[in-house]
């Protein structure tokens, strides 16, 4: 493979200012002025004029004209078997067209099913059975969204309800099969492990101290601003698709639909327009795509489909839902020595989650998380129940946030159980900064990190010894005061190809830079913002780069015929993948830029030195050339024998993951009347490495945090014994508003990743993974001495109060 | 979702029990009912139901089994439409006191679809207050009965559909509001209606 090799050794040359050794800073590096505006400055969003103006263009947003609409039939059985499809009334009104059941897609060429993106199937459309509450059952198309409305409640379907299993562990018995289309009659889907089985049974047994605790991470959604939806647009005499989608990644979703639809790749086109939130909510394929692009495809006409909120929270894919049974060993010295784990998936009717291929639990098996331990196993098994299928990474690395809640709760019960501060209980069993690059015992190598110095920090602003004498005051006076702390480590940036790839596509992503000749640039990216301020931050890149204004650069994503192919956008591996090929596509074009300017000024390129925005002469500054006069040259005075125009496309395959971290210290104060929770005070200390923007990462930091508060204390999808949702409306699926947030005070330390090329790592879900623990640790905390070890997530009032009274604080 | 209660009519088992077996008279006494028809040993109609924001038609079966004259029958309710469904057992039985009769009733439903998922925090009040609704009528239907003169044609007393709507809201406001708060609640209403009239007609 010279090839790959050569590529890998270019890279590497590009790859400059990236050293093996790092070091910890909180002071944010700044190399342009204001007016070229590189990396670090608190540079205003570019997106936000548009969208504070309400001049975003979002699907909903797109209208065509002929254009139809599709609602859709549901099912109002968790499990059910499907007699008949009685249509004919919806058809007998005004303005319906058409009516597409299972049947019509199987005719069309076996499109009633379609893959997931973990390689196993999924129904489009039913023919004879429903798996799950809410699932589609068939659509109606009409001239208008209203006709559409009222014409799904004249289709008759006649329901035979089965059995539904709701509990995975009562799946595990087989007594009811959820999917009876494959040959295994059995609800359990695959076995996973991960780290060393029989060295950590031998540490288990040899320990001073073994902790054990069951926890339960609840079944939520992204409940994204923007529901889903599509327009699709086929054009019969070009033998067209034009797609406006809702796509956290347009270029895997074409792929995707060409092989199930069979039409050629290079006829598709999706263009994902302005996104309100994704979250990972928008990485698969729900059936209403797929029926909304058969619908054009019949009807020759563009078709509209956008989901109500209630569908969107019973029927897309949802996030977590982990069973955990976890045990930790410590030796006498209270140092950490061991994690065993075995965990329950439960996936609902379709392995769908949005995992890499070779990840069926993700990344879970970071969950040694950021503590230096000698042996860990983990299992995870797979179980269908018949509830909505997904898995999404919701606002998380995959599967992380289950990781990092169980070893923060864990760490904690430890250090509670051994009589030991839980602060200084972390500070003793931290990875430590010489340990890096550190190999964890299930296989990861950890790129770079200082826990220690985030948590000192995260004290320091907080006063932690003063809280814990406060604490001690209080509960004396029988007053309940917890503080809770999570030293969380993340792991983004999806990934390596060699382990990395959805579907067999690798997962790499992409930038191609076209400087124009007054010294203006068009970037374009394979991944797709959904509020993450892309269009700021990879301008930022490149002007540092290159030293162009990044108000001079025009960044565009999420039209797949004119962006370089890519992944997309979720797990935070934006700026570890997207920003890394950024850094290195201007890198390519600095090159280049030399050449020419060595041409311009008559030297050699080795007598060259680059000034943040210009090749000068060594020794002699005032020869120099701008990046501007540069590409005007590339134009109309290039070098003989060179081609004209300054661009470059990168396709960068990161070397490794970035392993971004933080602290949180959360105080909270329990109403012993009602059991209300409520939080004194919330300090989060992040670092991910070289920070773009500021802004923007604080930004970030505060939706995560809210995003971590809600799933802490509010969010749970409940069904009851038949598989029925009883959280289908913001009534009952709680979202925390601003009344109920905190002030969240945030610190940072910059450790860089060694491996990227501008030192950065991702930072948008940090803080969703960082805050839950945070804050049930802080309402254990306060519970201890009365003999709470766990709480669930969410913690309401009510499981609080329960406990209260059970320990007779309360009546 | 249990559903347990009784309810004491002024009138004999005997006429309690007529009136108990005329789809006529529960047709017209159960809200929202369009149509009740009898068709072999089930009664086949249907309904319309309003919870919370969902409404919608069901059509729905009801078959009585286990009957014994004036005394009470266990019924299966099987009701499907476009909000969701609905599948009941439930135990009637109904014993007299003096010239009264107390009726004992005792269901076990389960509710599905969007009326469950987007309704269910008011499905239990409405379900008590179709159920109080529909006895009542019943009662004075058979009162009615009683007092019509040799001859003479009774007149079937419907359901208003106002009336129960704001029988609906008392049972939610029972189930949502604490009693302690009710008062200073419904003062507050009235203060509040007060000064929309005031402002209405100054």
């Amino acid at each position: 493979m010279p090839q790959l090799e050569d590529r890998k050794e270019h890279h590497s040359e590009l790859a400059e200012g990236v050293s093996a050794r790092v070091s910890t800073t909180d002071q944010v590096q700044i190399k342009t002025p204001a007016k070229i505006c590189g990396m670090g400055h608190r540079k205003k969003r570019k997106e936000d004029p548009r969208f504070i103006q309400g001049k975003g263009n979002y699907v909903d947003d797109v209208k065509l004209p002929g254009m139809l609409y599709m609602d859709i039939v549901r099912s109002p059985y968790a499990h059910a078997k499907i007699k008949s499809i009685d249509a004919s009334a919806a058809l007998e009104m005004e303005g319906v067209v058409a009516v597409i059941t299972g049947e019509d897609l199987k005719a069309a060429g076996n499109l009633h099913w379609m893959p997931t993106l973990m390689s196993d199937t999924q129904m489009v459309l039913p023919i004879d059975k429903v798996v799950y509450y809410a699932q589609e059952v068939c659509a109606v198309i009409a001239t208008s969204r209203y006709v559409a409305a009222d014409a799904i409640e004249q289709v008759f379907v006649d329901y035979e309800p089965l059995d539904a299993v709701v509990d995975p562990f009562e799946a595990l018995k087989d007594e009811v099969i959820v999917r009876d289309d494959k040959e295994k009659k059995t609800n359990h889907i695959w076995h996973w492990e991960a780290g060393d089985k029989a060295a950590t049974d031998a540490v288990l047994k040899d320990a001073a101290t073994v902790v054990k605790e069951k926890l339960y991470i609840p079944r939520i959604h992204v409940s994204s601003i923007e529901t889903c939806g599509m327009v699709a647009n086929y054009n019969k005499a070009r033998e067209h698709m034009q797609i406006y989608m809702t796509s956290q990644a347009p270029h895997a979703h074409r792929t995707v639909f060409a092989l199930v639809s069979g039409l050629p790749e290079h006829k598709i086109q999706i263009i994902s327009p302005d996104i309100g939130g994704g979250f990972g909510g928008k990485v698969p394929v729900y059936p209403g795509y797929v029926i909304c692009a058969v619908a054009s495809l019949v009807t020759g006409k563009p078709v509209k489909w956008i989901e109500d909120r209630s569908e969107n929270l019973q029927a897309d894919s949802f996030a977590r839902d982990y069973h955990i049974e976890a045990e930790m060993a410590a030796n006498e010295d209270g140092k950490i020595t061991g994690l065993r784990v075995k965990t329950l998936s439960d996936c609902g009717a379709a392995d769908a989650a949005a995992n890499p291929s070779k990840f069926p639990a993700g990344l879970y098996s970071i969950c040694t998380g950021s503590y230096d331990m000698k042996a860990a196993h983990i299992e995870v098994d797979g179980v269908y129940t018949t509830k909505p299928p997904g898995g999404v990474a919701y606002r998380c690395s995959f599967r992380v946030t289950e990781a990092v809640h169980m070893i923060e709760r864990m760490t904690d019960i430890m250090a509670h159980q051994l009589g030991e501060d839980p602060a200084d209980f972390r500070l003793k069993n931290f990875i430590r900064p010489d340990q890096f690059p550190y190999k964890s015992p299930t296989g990861w190598e950890y790129d770079s990190g200082n826990y220690e110095g985030a948590l000192k920090k995260a004290m320091e602003m907080i006063d932690y010894r003063a809280l814990r004498q406060e604490q001690k005051e209080m509960r004396a006076k029988g007053e309940l005061m917890g503080i809770g702390i999570s030293s969380f480590t993340e792991v983004v940036g999806a990934g390596p190809s060699k382990d990395y790839d959805i579907l067999g596509i690798k997962m790499f992503d992409s930038a191609e830079i076209r400087i124009h000749p007054t010294g203006k640039a068009m970037a374009r990216f394979g991944t797709k913002s959904q509020g993450q301020g892309h269009e700021t931050t990879y301008a930022q890149i490149i002007a540092e780069e290159l030293g162009l204004p990044s108000d001079d650069i025009e960044v565009e994503e999420g039209d797949t015929d004119t962006a370089p192919y890519g992944l997309g956008t979720y797990a935070s591996r934006s700026t570890p993948t997207a920003g890394a090929a950024a850094a290195m596509a201007a890198r390519k074009i600095k090159a280049k830029a030399k050449k020419i300017a060595a041409h311009l000024l008559e030297v050699g390129e080795e007598d060259l030195e680059w000034n943040v925005d210009r090749f000068q002469v060594k020794g002699s500054p005032d020869q120099a050339k701008t990046i501007q006069e540069i590409a005007f040259a590339a134009y109309t005075n290039h070098p003989q024998g060179m081609e004209a125009g300054l661009e470059a496309v990168d396709y960068y395959d990161p070397p490794n993951l970035t392993f971004p971290f933080g602290s949180y210290i959360c105080v909270v104060d329990i109403d012993k009347g009602t059991g209300e929770v409520k939080i004194r005070r919330f300090v989060a200390v992040d670092d991910c490495g070289h920070i773009i923007n500021p802004m923007i990462v604080e930004g970030q930091i505060h939706g995560g945090l809210t995003m971590g508060l809600a799933p802490a204390m509010y969010e749970e999808i409940v069904y009851d014994e038949n598989g029925q949702n009883l959280s289908g409306t913001f009534a009952d699926y709680l979202l925390p508003t601003a009344v109920e947030s905190p002030k969240w005070e945030l610190g940072k330390t910059i450790t860089p990743s060694p491996h990227h090329p501008i030192g950065a790592k991702g930072v948008g879900e940090s803080p969703t993974v960082g805050a839950p623990p945070a804050i049930a640790n802080a309402v254990v905390d306060a519970l201890w001495h009365l003999g709470v070890r766990h709480i669930d997530i969410p913690i309401t009032p009510q499981k609080v109060w329960k406990l209260l009274r059970d320990n007779g604080v309360t009546d | 979702m249990k559903l347990a209660g009784d309810y004491r009519f002024n009138a004999p088992a005997a006429d309690v029990w007529k009136a108990l077996l005329d789809p006529v008279i529960l047709a017209a006494v159960m809200p929202g009912c369009e149509k009740l028809e009898l068709v072999d040993d089930a009664y086949v109609g249907d309904l319309n139901i309003k919870v919370g924001p969902v409404q919608g038609k069901f059509h729905g079966k009801v078959v009585l089994a286990d009957v014994v004259e004036q005394q009470g029958y266990t019924m299966t309710v099987d009701g499907r439409g476009a909000p969701g469904f609905v599948k009941a057992k439930a135990a009637v039985k109904l014993t007299p006191e003096g010239p009264q009769t107390v009726m004992v009733y005792d269901a076990d439903a389960q509710v599905g679809g969007r009326i469950a998922s987007v309704g269910q925090r008011l499905i239990d009040s409405s379900a008590r207050a179709i159920i109080k609704e529909s006895l009542e009528g019943l009662n004075a239907n058979i009162t009615a009965r009683a007092n019509v003169a040799e001859g003479e044609e009774a007149v079937v007393i419907k359901a208003s559909q106002a009336e129960f709507a704001s029988k609906v809201a008392k049972e939610v406001a029972r189930d949502l509001v604490p009693p302690a708060a009710r008062t200073a609640l419904i003062a507050l209403a009235l203060v509040g209606i007060g000064v929309l009239i005031y402002l209405l007609v100054r």
